[in-house]
């Protein structure tokens, strides 16, 4: 499968993925996130799309679904039951709910509707980001 | 390989996954007294009317088909032999198996004291779909709907049941607060009063004194200790779930006080024979019973696995599109713990309870955003004294390690 | 879906608002503006937050004799505000009556704000954008005959050799590096002191020292001359001065100029190749170039760079100053504060007439002089001789040059009114009168880019009781001081921009041929657009003509010898402090940024400084370690050190969003621009 690869060392906080994500999913809200840690060092956070998803074993409704064929875990909002396990699930906090309606739960599709991929990786000015073939 | 597996809930359909997942060539029965495959966790929004039978299956619609399973539903196992291996179901169908999986969950305690109830035809539990079917019959009809125990189900219920016009709601907890093992009274007492908004009695730290029940065993009243008379024409009971394990007696399959025992690798005191979700009794919640499910199937087809200590003290709930996150333990006291409280204008309600950089307990009312972190600390107990920020502003840059597959995980810090 | 225009930065994006019962339920970067073309930065994204995390009551406040803020009637404070604005006019002059204002606001506004406080009170106005494109405003007037960027932004995607000067697009114009990256047969030379974001994406980087590019670039100057790699045709044609342009910069050679910047010979060497070679050279520049204690001179010896060598007037050319505002140029064009309404210095009688008749005004009822700028009004405040001061949309507590004199000037004024969208800047906590206003999804109005394009801001939301636009409050206020029939002219947003078409008439900014509705929902147009002109294109540059505005039509080669550096590194302050926009996130003092809650974790809470570990560790200051930084205007502040090899050893980089970084920066302007030199301040460090 298809992984992005984070080089924190590289990211400059610009948030050209953030925006790119909001604007590729015609949305309000984003679905990765770059935050600072204590020592002000940037860490994009994004979805890894896990081996082992919590997301998609604590999802009560089978809205989180780990696609065995892509290996990318989906999200069907549509049966989503906005029970938040998810959210608690994630061990590294990459989960939300959205701004708006709090109904749909923020997390990455690695771009299926977009034939180049993932619109983050070509947006990011800095190669912070790169998509990696992982076993 | 012949697998038989019981129960096609969390437990058992995760292992039936995993099986299939591994062995493409497996013969796979899946036995369920479940004529659906539905999730327990939703019920109350089929109560309610927000979703269909459909919209609670948490698999695809052709799960069966897909993973090739022998589902024979409708039917209930009642005999293991573990020496013969096979299983003997409610037709008097006799099913051998290689490896079995015991998945057959748990159902609705009726506490000893009221054990009147058992025979009285206006009671009903809220754990499978069968209770829904009563609950929303008798709910047409009835005026006065009691349930006792504001635990995670009572309150499941009762949000099912606000959408019916016209019925007086109540509920009875022995605590002093609604939802008392996740929540303290400031998070309580939001959802308290917006049930009161919306009409619901509520009693707390109410005691049933005795329960007024006709000859044709039909309840029409409850009495509390302190006197006070409640009409009752419906009674859901949500005080606790205990393991289904009485078609194991004689199997010489161990069970405990608590439900099966199951080892790391999920397996029972016999060979060849593994349990995984609500039936030992443990851990009643759904991830817990999935993780559970994946193990105990890993194991059966050959790929070893073994269990890390689930934690399992954690929930969300989302009531009123109110949601909050109660995670460890919540009711530590500031006698012994450091409690740091953030609180905003727009009803963000934050509780985080550590002692020595390490976090042992938190509530989150509002917003949950990005909230995963926390539970992990809390399960790993990670020390987070280093950090030097806000608790409540922890977030995984501090932790953050990439593995060579790029995935992250808490191993090391770069 | 409403389209409208981003009120943040110099590229002014176009946005497409979706709107449900006066709620924003998405924002989409508008696919046809071919500014940026379906995508934006997250603070455009993110536009329909504002108002929303950060909530002011919509009445106007008066402070009390206790000291506590009261709220009034908005025609109580009309007329509070016209007795004292009269009170104060008739003890001490016009002269005594200012205003700041800003490049964030539709020029309608900027128009009607000079209209009240110049034509009528006779006072001065000056606005934030004196602190970024002052420099080329005045470069490109003295060069060309009219303050007038050439370029459309399609040339950086034309050009095959882009310098930026002092600029770093990455962080503080994305949409223009999203540009840059859609060329792909391009070199890209960064020269810049700091090892920035953009100088890391380079081919090549050139550090020069601090400030020492005038001198670089009268080296390059004197070495394409020596090559003869310069188009003596154009030079002969089309511009004057080159013969004493090139009498001057022959004293800087090689020698001097690789001692001057730091750089190598062989460095030169490379740069000269590249503009000679280059088919289309352009050369971009901002803040690095601009705010500096010789920041006009340096901005022309880029522009005479560009004149020697032909590459200006054709497709991926130009001296192009990108600005920092999204409507600096409506300010420079239309506020009637440097310069008349539609340009021409304030005694051209010819200009005065064009605008009077325009106006339906006498001539004695328009200002006959141009404003002081911004740092006189601030002196002038200090020495007791302004007594009434209105700001409007800034926070010059914060980004004023020096800005602890800023907070002196408070204490001295009589009528200190601040207008704004919150209550709560480090400037409007100060006011004595506060008058909140909406934001610009509730207005309408006109902007105009760095490349002279003007777009539509149109409401997105309806206005809710009490709420005002800035353009209501100067009305009411001009009403309320008994302006009369001088306003019937005025009464909307719209009149008023047909006024300053009126205005533009048969200047280089003619913009007759626009009307709001050709605004609408379109690509915008670039100036000039006159009556009965078609619009052809989309993206237009000037020059195409080689026809300069000057009364001889030819460009000039503007140049001095440079002067020195007022405030050079001593013994004592060793240091040299840098400063400038640190991330995407954050604007200017961060009052607005502060809404965009997705990026509110990329960024300290607290104030930062970039240092190279050597120089940390010399003074044994740990990384993200909290010290003090002294500086030559004789404040210090406290930072938390951020380590990186992006600054040399002996510079220092501190953001711009922070209160403490323009506490350190002198009271050092540019002699004709008068924009403050916030780049090179002599400082030293010291572990606390």
């Amino acid at each position: 499968m298809e992984r992005i690869k984070i080089d924190r060392s590289k990211c400059i906080g610009c948030l050209g993925c953030v925006t790119a994500c909001i604007v590729s999913h015609d949305s309000f809200d984003a679905k990765n996130r770059v935050v600072i840690d204590t020592k002000h060092a940037y860490a994009p956070i994004f979805c890894r799309h896990c081996d082992e998803p919590e997301c998609v074993y604590t999802c009560m409704t089978g809205a989180m679904s780990k696609d065995r064929k892509t290996g990318f875990v989906n999200y069907n909002k549509e049966h989503c039951a906005s029970c938040y396990m998810c959210i608690m699930g994630c061990p590294y906090g990459v989960l939300k709910s959205d701004d708006k309606t709090h109904k749909e739960i923020m997390k990455c599709d690695m771009c299926q509707h977009r034939e180049d991929g993932p619109i983050c990786i070509e947006k990011c000015p800095m190669q912070a980001i790169t998509l990696e073939e992982v076993i | 390989m012949k697998y038989v597996i019981i129960g096609a809930s969390a437990a058992g359909i995760s292992g039936v996954k995993r099986i299939r997942e591994i062995d493409p060539n497996a013969e796979i029965i899946l036995i369920s007294k479940d004529e659906y495959i539905y999730s327990r966790c939703i019920l109350h929004h089929y109560i309610s009317g927000k979703r269909t039978l459909d919209q609670l299956n948490f698999v695809s619609p052709n799960f069966i088909e897909e993973y090739n399973i022998n589902w024979l539903k409708g039917e209930e196992v009642i005999k293991v032999d573990s020496d013969q291996k096979f299983v003997v179901t409610n037709s008097n169908k006799k099913i051998s198996f290689d490896k079995l999986l015991i998945a057959s969950g748990s159902h609705v305690n009726i506490p000893q004291s009221l054990k009147i109830l058992k025979a009285a035809t206006n009671v009903v539990g809220l754990h499978n779909l069968d209770d829904c079917e009563k609950i929303m019959y008798l709910a047409k009809y009835a005026n006065n709907i009691v349930i006792i125990g504001a635990g995670l189900i009572g309150i499941d219920a009762i949000s099912g049941l606000l959408n019916l016009e016209d019925k007086n709601l109540t509920i009875i907890e022995r605590c002093s607060h609604l939802l008392p093992l996740q929540l303290d009274t400031e998070s309580s007492s939001t959802y308290e009063n917006a049930f009161a908004q919306r009409g619901v009695k509520q009693y707390y730290n109410a005691i049933i004194k005795k329960i007024g029940i006709t000859k044709s065993k039909h309840i029409i009243e409850i009495i509390l200790s302190n006197g006070e008379l409640l009409n009752c024409d419906l009674l859901i009971i949500a005080s606790g779930v205990r393991p289904n394990v009485a078609f194991l007696e004689g199997s010489g399959i161990e069970v405990d006080y608590f439900g099966l025992v199951i080892d790391e690798y999920g397996q029972t005191s016999c060979k060849d024979i593994y349990g995984a979700g609500d039936v030992s009794g443990r851990r009643p919640i759904w991830s817990v019973a999935v993780k559970e499910g994946i193990i105990a199937g890993s194991n059966m087809a050959g790929v070893r696995k073994h269990m890390t200590d689930f934690f399992a003290s954690k929930s969300t709930m989302n009531f009123f599109d109110i949601p909050t996150l109660s995670l460890g333990n919540t009711l530590l006291g500031s006698d012994e713990y450091e409690i740091e409280v953030e609180k905003d204008q727009d009803g963000n309600y934050k509780k985080i309870i550590h002692k020595d950089g390490k976090i042992y307990g938190a509530i989150l009312q509002g917003d949950l955003s990005y909230s995963g972190v926390l539970t992990q600390l809390i399960a790993l107990k990670i020390d987070v004294s280093r950090i030097k920020k806000s608790l409540f502003k922890i977030n995984y840059a501090d932790f953050f390690h990439q593995t060579k597959d790029f995935e992250f995980d808490y191993e090391e810090e770069t | 879906m409403i389209q409208s225009t981003c009120n943040i930065c110099s590229l002014a994006c176009n946005m497409d608002f979706y709107v449900e019962d006066n709620e924003i339920t998405k924002v989409v970067p508008s696919k046809n503006y071919p500014v940026n073309k379906g995508f934006s930065c997250i603070k455009g994204l993110m536009l329909g937050k504002q108002q929303t995390v950060y909530k002011t009551s919509p009445l106007p406040k008066l402070r009390d004799e206790y000291g506590e803020m009261v709220e009034l009637s908005w025609e109580g404070m009309y007329d509070y505000l016209a007795a004292e604005l009269l009170r104060i006019k008739e003890q001490h002059g016009g002269d005594s009556i200012a205003g700041i204002s800003t490049g964030q606001m539709p020029l309608e506004e900027m128009a009607l704000f000079s209209h009240v406080m110049r034509n009528f009170l006779r006072g001065h106005v000056d606005g934030n954008t004196r602190l970024c494109m002052a420099t080329s405003v005045v470069a490109y007037k003295q060069s060309f005959g009219f303050d007038a960027p050439p370029y459309t932004l399609n040339d950086i995607e034309l050009s095959d050799t882009i310098f930026l000067i002092g600029a770093n697009p990455i962080v503080a114009h994305p949409i223009l590096w999203d540009r840059i990256r859609q060329n792909k047969n391009k070199k890209l030379i960064v020269i810049d002191p700091r090892r920035s974001e953009t100088a890391e994406k380079a081919d090549f980087h050139y550090a020069i020292k601090g400030k020492s590019d005038i001198f670089l670039f009268y080296g390059l100057a004197n070495l394409l001359i020596e090559r003869d790699a310069i188009d003596k045709n154009y030079i002969e044609e089309h511009t004057e001065n080159f013969e004493e342009f090139k009498n001057l910069v022959k004293d800087y050679t090689s020698e001097v100029v690789c001692e001057k910047t730091g750089l190598s010979k062989n460095d030169l060497d490379n740069m000269v190749d590249l503009i000679a070679n280059g088919e289309n050279v352009s050369f971009w520049w901002t803040m690095g170039i601009n705010q500096s204690y010789e920041g006009v001179r340096a901005a022309q010896s880029i522009i005479n760079l560009a004149l020697m060598t032909g590459n200006i007037g054709r497709a991926g050319t130009g001296p192009n100053s990108i600005t920092g505002q999204s409507n600096a140029m409506g300010s420079r064009a239309f506020s009637n504060t440097a310069g008349l309404y539609g340009g021409g210095d304030y005694d051209n009688p010819s200009r005065r007439k064009a605008v009077c008749d325009a106006l339906e005004i006498t001539d004695d009822q328009l200002i006959d002089k141009p404003t002081l700028p911004y740092n006189a009004i601030i002196e002038k405040i200090n020495a007791g001789e302004i007594k009434a001061l209105w700001v409007v949309s800034t926070n010059p507590r914060h980004s004023w040059a020096n800005n602890e004199t800023f907070q002196e000037a408070i204490k001295k004024l009589e009528l200190f009114i601040v207008q704004d969208l919150y209550d709560d800047t480090d400037t409007s906590i100060e006011a004595g009168v506060f008058l909140p206003v909406v934001s610009g999804l509730k207005k309408t109005g006109t902007y105009i880019n760095t490349e002279r394009r003007l777009s539509a801001m149109r409401p997105v939301l309806k206005k809710e009781e009490h709420e005002k636009s800035d353009y209501e409050v100067f009305l009411g206020v001009g009403k309320a001081l008994g302006m009369g029939n001088l306003l019937d002219l005025w009464e909307t947003p719209k009149d008023a921009f047909e006024l300053m078409k009126k205005c533009s008439k048969n200047m280089p900014c003619d913009i007759t041929g626009v009307t709001y509705e050709a605004l609408e929902g379109t690509p915008g147009i670039q100036w000039p657009f006159k009556e009965g002109m078609i619009l052809e294109a989309d993206e237009r540059r000037l020059f195409e003509d080689d026809q300069y505005y000057t009364p001889s039509k030819k460009a000039k080669f503007m140049f001095s010898t440079p002067a020195e550096n007022p405030l050079p590194t001593s013994k004592e302050f060793p240091y040299i402090l840098n400063t400038g926009r640190d991330t995407v996130g954050q604007w200017h003092t961060q009052i607005r940024s502060r809404e965009i809650t997705l990026a509110e974790d990329s960024y300290p809470k607290e104030a930062y400084i970039y240092i190279n570990p050597k120089l940390a560790k010399k003074f044994n200051i740990e990384d993200n370690e909290k010290f003090e930084v002294y500086s030559i205007n004789g404040h210090k502040s406290q930072f938390a050190a951020k380590y990186s090899e992006s600054v040399t050893e002996n510079q220092l980089y501190a953001p711009i969003h922070y209160i403490e970084t323009n506490t350190l920066t002198p009271s050092v302007y540019d002699p004709f621009s008068k924009e403050p030199s916030f780049k090179t301040t002599p400082v030293s460090i010291s572990k606390i």
